[in-house]
């Protein structure tokens, strides 16, 4: 049976097979598992968490089996089904214990300005010149690995934040409402949020 | 601080009193990147960061930033190395033919 689903795996990786337009679902983890775990590891950012993120977006799947339009491709309709469970993820996380003091305080942002607010023009502190090729040097690899080091020392919540609005592109509103947080709160944890990524970067991944 | 560096931060200390800080521009550049603010406050970006070289590399890194979260997003190009545990493939498949039944 493996032999069966690796020969085949390979024909309708992007190709529709059956007349319904989707694949046999037993093929599904090995077509799709590691690209579905991979999007769901980098927005939740814990490997039990995404796994059974993938299991349940599979099952829904496979019980939705017969609405597939076949308007989009059999991984994008994947995608988006987990793209339901990562946000009923976040949402469901609300009823966590509510955001800590030191999720509000970060202390090395209050030292970033002088005591009128103006920038201190301290190199340690930036912002610093990035240099002409930044925006090329941070399509690497290297600067992947360096962001998901500064988003895991986020406070959480300012990390969800970041991920919902940034790599997800949700609206403020539907953000606020999902993360159960006011609009005063979620500005501010955006902005510390970046704010903090701003940094981290710099101090990490410009110096190599 | 080179000679410009320190004529720009004696210029920004006097235009503060009369104008939104550096710290005051850095919270409304952000929220500029998610909803579309009032006249006076696009304004008030502007006005500042025309004269500030520090709030001005604020905003174009916090683009750049933005920039690279929509790559850092994309599981083709990011975490490539990750994959499923044998257990847990072995998991969804077991979970998946169950379900089949």
């Amino acid at each position: 049976m493996a032999d069966d689903a690796t020969s085949t795996a390979t024909e309708s990786d992007s190709e529709k097979t059956s007349a319904a337009g989707l694949s046999d679902p037993k093929q599904w983890v090995e077509l799709h598992g590691d690209y579905l775990f991979r999007y769901a590891l980098i927005r939740v950012r814990n490997t039990t968490v995404a796994e059974d993120l993938v299991q349940e977006t599979l099952l829904a799947a496979f019980q939705a089996r017969g609405r597939f339009a076949g308007s989009s491709s059999e991984r994008s309709w994947l995608t988006g089904i987990l793209k339901h469970k990562v946000l009923d993820h976040f949402r469901q996380m609300k009823r966590e214990p509510a955001t800590s003091p030191a999720d509000l305080q970060p202390p090395e942002l209050e030292n970033r300005f002088d005591d009128l607010g103006v920038w201190k023009h301290d190199p340690a502190l930036g912002p610093r010149d990035w240099g002409e090729d930044a925006s090329e040097q941070m399509q690497r690899k290297e600067f992947m690995a360096v962001l998901k080091h500064c988003l895991g020392k986020l406070p959480k919540r300012s990390a969800d934040a970041f991920v919902l609005r940034e790599m997800e592109g949700a609206e403020s509103e539907r953000i606020q409402e999902m993360l159960g947080i006011s609009p005063a709160n979620f500005w501010v944890l955006l902005h510390r949020a970046r704010m903090q990524l701003r940094l981290c970067l710099e101090q990490n991944w410009l110096k190599t | 601080m080179n000679p410009f560096q320190k004529a720009n931060y004696a210029m920004m200390r006097l235009m503060v009193r009369v104008m939104p800080s550096c710290k005051d521009i850095a919270v409304l550049i952000s929220q500029s990147m998610d909803q579309r603010l009032p006249l006076m406050k696009r304004l008030s970006i502007r006005l500042h960061v025309s004269m500030c070289s520090l709030c001005r590399r604020y905003e174009k890194q916090l683009r750049l930033l933005h920039d690279s979260a929509g790559h850092y997003a994309n599981p083709d190009e990011n975490e490539v190395e990750a994959s499923l545990s044998p257990e847990a493939v072995e998991r969804l498949q077991n979970a998946l033919e169950n379900s089949a039944k």
